[in-house]
């Protein structure tokens, strides 16, 4: 038996060292397959029948999800891509005074979870520091208040460690509240008597990372779209009682932002914090569904919401899914 | 055309939930003018009117509105000649009234072009040479991006009419992106129009190119003098530090090249103020480190490596390591039964008692 061991260790140590264990190592923990099924009812509150562009925010291909759209009623005109590389469709709505319309789009989405296994330590090449560390509307690295509180708790040797750092500070700042319009990180922060707070809902905490991120010198982004309770369910949004719920709007619906941010090697890795309440770098749950990407714009994206019509007013959204792990 | 309030926003999925406030909708026109001395004019006319196309040029409130929200306008407008407005060189915005101007647009989406008499105008004179949109190909010769800002911060939004003039500036071509949308309706010696009945048919980006004999090109201003006060190894470890020599705060990037890669991190300083960088694992004998603030190199210096020791390979660890102490532990323990049993051996026939 000893020497059975002895003679199974060699495979063993050979199977290990191939298993991708060194810088840029990302170990797959989860995989699932859903089938999304979301219902848009949009109303015509003008006096005149309107032709009505719509625009419908796609679940995206990744490395880590593979979308398919299986059906959208009424069909799209065109897909189409945005500055930040993420691909919508368009459809064309035709509605009565006072009709409504209903839209309807099927999605087939494979999505894995993983876990990053080392900790990335060179920075990214110029040409990329550039382009994700600059400010914008939301994420302006020009606030004195963040500089200082970024380079006090996050300044470290590698990105890595600065990610880690900012991410444990962050989680630790959250007051959770649900938010109804964009604060962006210079009104995200409030100072209370002893400490700093993070106020509002995961904009307001992505947009805080990013930001912080960013005047530190990582690279960083958001990531958008829905962080699935289980692997089958329906979550839904009345627009018109959506102020009055408050916080209970978390009970029923599931439209998610979060950070991701560059290492040299690997790419964009999510640190989504608020799944657990924890420093979440490079930790993701295959429940997470990326409808897109914020890295550009300089007042983020409107594509951030799950249906943009121009002239119709959107009432109720709901999201069924069906499937999880196999 | 750019639909105010009640749009707005839904961050996350969320719904925009209109506050108190007015919901109009707005055409947009804009009159650029290239001139010869590589900077351009930019004029944004803007007219409200309701979803039934009536307008709302004079009325007290929405007036209040727009006006209140001139800033917001100005930021679209700079916008469209760069991703970086805060460092975009540009004469102060003028906001007036004029009766005697129109403004056209598609209002309901028919496909037929309605023109409202009065304009709220917003101009300024932007010195594309410090724009990050404006690209140098020869001497005088530049390509320059415009952007359709509305279309980018809100997919719904878009330029209902933008017209270019040339006075000084020789267009040399054009393009417009993404090319699905629809070209030029007019187009002469000196100008070009388009006319973007609604958004899908409107181009995100105009593209020329140029030649403009004052033209110089100079790219983002630098934010702060800053030098490189230390440059130095430790193993494969790369230590800068960068001090501010000015009186402005302000960001610079520390770039270190090498062969096989480069590393590169924007940091932060305070007036007089000084910051290590770090660059792990940096390979080679020999390294570039420049000092960039805006789009200025201020500063390069070669760094031979003596002190450089060779990148080690890095340990599959944990693995292979776990498996070198099983290894030894298995080995020891096998070694250790085996010489057991060949002494257990030996010693048998002593150690048995004796028999009766």
């Amino acid at each position: 038996m000893v020497r059975g061991i002895v003679l199974l260790l060699p495979a063993l140590a050979l199977l290990l060292a191939t298993f991708p264990a060194g810088q840029g190592s990302v170990t797959v923990t989860a995989n699932a397959t859903y089938v999304l099924v979301g219902r848009f009812l949009l109303v015509n509150n003008a006096n005149s029948t309107v032709r009505d562009f719509v625009y419908i925010p796609l679940p995206q291909n990744t490395t880590f999800q593979r979308s398919y759209v299986i059906s959208m009623d009424p069909p799209p005109l065109r897909y189409a891509v945005d500055e930040d590389g993420n691909r919508y469709a368009i459809v064309l709505v035709e509605a009565d005074p006072g009709s409504k319309v209903w839209l309807k789009v099927e999605y087939r989405v494979s999505a894995a979870g993983y876990r990053l296994e080392s900790a990335p330590r060179a920075w990214p090449p110029l040409d990329v520091a550039r382009k994700y560390t600059s400010s914008s509307g939301y994420w302006n690295v020009y606030n004195e208040t963040l500089i200082d509180l970024a380079y006090r708790v996050a300044y470290a040797d590698t990105p890595y460690d600065t990610a880690r750092k900012l991410a444990e500070w962050v989680v630790g700042k959250v007051r959770y509240r649900v938010q109804f319009s964009r604060l962006g990180s210079d009104h995200a922060v409030v100072r209370g008597l002893f400490d700093y707070a993070i106020v509002g809902d995961c904009v307001e905490v992505a947009d805080v990372y990013v930001t912080m991120a960013r005047i530190v010198g990582l690279p960083a982004r958001t990531a958008y779209g829905l962080l699935l309770s289980s692997g089958e369910g329906k979550m839904w949004l009345n627009m018109s009682t959506a102020a009055e719920e408050g916080d209970r709007l978390i009970e029923h619906w599931g439209g998610h932002i979060w950070p991701q941010v560059y290492f040299a090697g690997i790419g964009w890795v999510d640190v989504d914090m608020l799944d657990g309440m924890q420093a979440n770098v490079g930790v993701f749950s295959e429940r997470h569904i990326v409808f897109g990407f914020e890295e550009t714009k300089y007042f983020g994206s409107a594509l951030s919401s799950v249906c943009v019509p121009s002239y119709l007013t959107l009432q109720y959204v709901e999201y069924e899914y069906k499937g999880g792990s196999p | 055309m750019k639909r105010v309030a009640a749009l707005v926003f839904c961050a996350v999925f969320l719904a925009a939930l209109a506050a108190a406030q007015p919901n109009y909708w707005i055409a947009l026109n804009y009159r650029v003018t290239f001139l010869g001395d590589g900077s351009a004019l930019v004029e944004a006319l803007a007219h409200p009117f309701t979803i039934d196309g009536k307008s709302l040029f004079g009325s007290l409130e929405v007036e209040q509105d727009m006006n209140s929200s001139i800033a917001g306008l100005a930021n679209y407008t700079l916008l469209m000649f760069s991703d970086n407005p805060k460092l975009l060189k540009h004469t102060p915005f003028f906001y007036e009234k004029r009766l005697n101007e129109k403004v056209s647009c598609d209002v309901a989406n028919t496909g037929s072009l309605f023109e409202f008499n009065g304009a709220y105008v917003l101009s300024a004179r932007i010195y594309l040479n410090t724009s990050s949109y404006v690209k140098p190909l020869d001497g005088s010769i530049f390509e320059v991006k415009v952007r359709d800002s509305f279309t980018s911060l809100d997919v719904r939004s878009w330029i209902d009419v933008i017209e270019f003039r040339f006075e000084g500036a020789k267009l040399l071509s054009y393009r417009w992106e993404p090319p699905f949308a629809r070209g030029p309706s007019d187009a002469g010696g000196d100008y070009l129009l388009w006319v973007n009945f609604n958004e899908p048919q409107a181009p995100d980006f105009y593209v020329f190119v140029l030649e403009a004999p004052g033209f110089t090109y100079v790219g983002e201003p630098p934010e702060v003098n800053a030098t490189l006060t230390t440059v130095e190894f430790d193993g494969t470890l790369l230590k800068v530090v960068v001090a501010n020599t000015g009186s402005e705060s302000g960001y610079v990037f520390v770039r270190a090249v090498y062969r096989g890669g480069e590393q590169a991190r924007k940091v932060y300083l305070p007036p007089s103020g000084s910051r290590e960088v770090v660059f792990p694992e940096v390979q080679g004998t020999s390294v570039e480190v420049e000092l960039y603030s805006g789009s200025t190199l201020l500063e390069k210096r070669v760094a031979e490596a003596s002190t450089i020791q060779p990148k080690p390979q890095p340990l599959p660890f944990p693995y292979l390591l776990l498996f070198a102490a099983l290894l030894v532990a298995v080995i020891g323990a096998v070694y250790f039964v085996k010489r057991r049993r060949r002494s257990a051996v030996a010693r048998a026939p002593t150690s048995r008692p004796s028999s009766p």
